[in-house]
């Protein structure tokens, strides 16, 4: 629901010329690295106009070219948003570092176009084609804008899952950190709380460098030890804010 | 105990709704039962030289659980104390874990699988993992007072075969 309001807000701002993302310097090397690879540029193959984004969609009027998004794009979280495929060889690249506002004007640039409601008075297949373009773009950008699940996600295309069961060496350390962070916290109140949880900001903040650089490195099994200790944070997280709105 | 046990499980408290009412939607009664009424919570001393503990996390979810024994001469489990951060499911494996073991000896906990915890607490299969943590909590329990016994039977040999030694530890 939320993403309606921002686009709407998108739409009615005149300052931010479609395609904004394209001609920022700190996007230019994902869009000369990803031509050829994605739909943009790409021609519609019904009226011939380009298509606006990496999707399969065409917003030339009186056109109503929509198509489910192809499946080698659908899996590939980066290359729907026209950065260079996560599993492209580019030793110098490192995936998790991401021009995040460049993903988020690119997404609204995306969602504007495929947007189930601009689809919904079309045929029956065009608007389920909407809805699911929306509905993966959706999922692909939230994969991409939280640090965690990124990293999962790039860890996760080289073959590194992390299961229920999963243990970690030396684990009885950070679990016994864990414990005594968690019951600190359970018998903490007000101004202790807020410093409690901004100490655990910085944890985080310095665990996501660490993961960074891991992943720079490809060290994936430090990788995700690294995601494993995000896990137990952002839990800890959770709950002082859980905390704060109980009083 | 159970407002700040509430407190600290943000899945189910940052609704806003009362607890009761956003367990019920998708709880088994006796998960409620167990986490709005969980037995033998806290904690027992850890340095007693009759206490186990264990400590696990479940890495997928980011909950901590330490169960901790207090065990007999004749090796049965004469206490047991939980403290659980995280879902219901969670508590209330710890809570009926707890329940299970006082008065077994070490042998029979340490044979308790997870499904019989699943099964009593009809846990749906997406929170079977939280039965697993309990097993896995107990089973630590276990092997830290085992070690610990061992470790210091060993001392006391060591003690008996050189007296002196521990007489003079400013040397």
């Amino acid at each position: 629901m939320f993403h309606l309001r921002r686009i709407s807000k998108t739409i009615i701002n005149p300052r931010q010329p479609r395609r904004a993302v394209l001609i920022t310097s700190s996007t230019k090397r994902f869009q000369s690295a990803s031509a050829g690879k994605s739909r943009q540029g790409h021609d519609c193959p019904n009226c011939g106009t380009p298509l606006p984004t990496t999707l399969p969609t065409c917003t030339n009027v009186g056109c109503g070219y929509i198509e489910p998004i192809p499946k080698e794009l659908r899996s590939d979280y980066y290359a729907i948003f026209g950065f260079p495929g996560v599993r492209d060889p580019e030793p110098t690249r490192n995936p998790f570092s991401i021009d995040t506002k460049a993903l988020r004007r690119q997404f609204l640039d995306m969602q504007k176009v495929c947007h189930p409601d601009r689809w919904a008075q079309s045929g029956k297949s065009q608007a389920e084609a909407a809805v699911d373009q929306s509905a993966q773009i959706n999922k692909a950008y939230q994969t991409l804008l939280s640090p965690r699940l990124r990293a999962e996600y790039i860890i996760a295309q080289h073959g590194i899952d992390i299961r229920e069961a999963d243990t970690l060496e030396n684990e009885q350390e950070l679990m016994m950190e864990v414990m005594e962070a968690r019951e600190e916290l359970e018998n903490a109140e007000g101004e202790q709380i807020q410093k409690l949880l901004a100490a655990n900001d910085e944890r985080l903040q310095n665990i996501t460098a660490e993961l960074e650089d891991a992943i720079g490195k490809e060290d994936w099994q430090h990788a995700r030890r690294l995601v494993i200790q995000l896990r137990y944070w952002e839990s800890f997280q959770r709950a002082g804010k859980g905390m704060e709105v109980d009083h | 105990m159970l407002r700040s046990l509430i407190r600290t499980t943000p899945r189910l408290s940052v609704t806003r709704i009362t607890p009761s009412a956003t367990l019920a939607r998708g709880y088994h009664e006796k998960v409620i039962s167990h986490y709005e009424n969980p037995r033998n919570v806290g904690s027992l001393p850890k340095a007693d030289s009759d206490v186990g503990t264990g400590l696990v996390g479940a890495p997928a979810c980011g909950d901590v659980m330490k169960l901790q024994i207090r065990v007999d001469e004749n090796g049965i489990i004469k206490e047991a104390k939980f403290k659980t951060f995280g879902c219901g499911s969670a508590i209330a494996s710890s809570s009926y874990m707890t329940e299970l073991v006082t008065g077994m000896s070490l042998e029979d906990a340490g044979k308790i699988k997870n499904t019989e915890i699943a099964k009593e607490l009809c846990l749906p299969p997406v929170k079977l993992h939280c039965s697993m943590l309990a097993e896995d909590a107990i089973r630590s329990a276990i092997k830290d007072y085992r070690t610990k016994r061992s470790r210091l039977s060993s001392a006391a040999s060591v003690d008996a075969a050189q007296p002196t030694a521990s007489a003079s530890p400013a040397a």
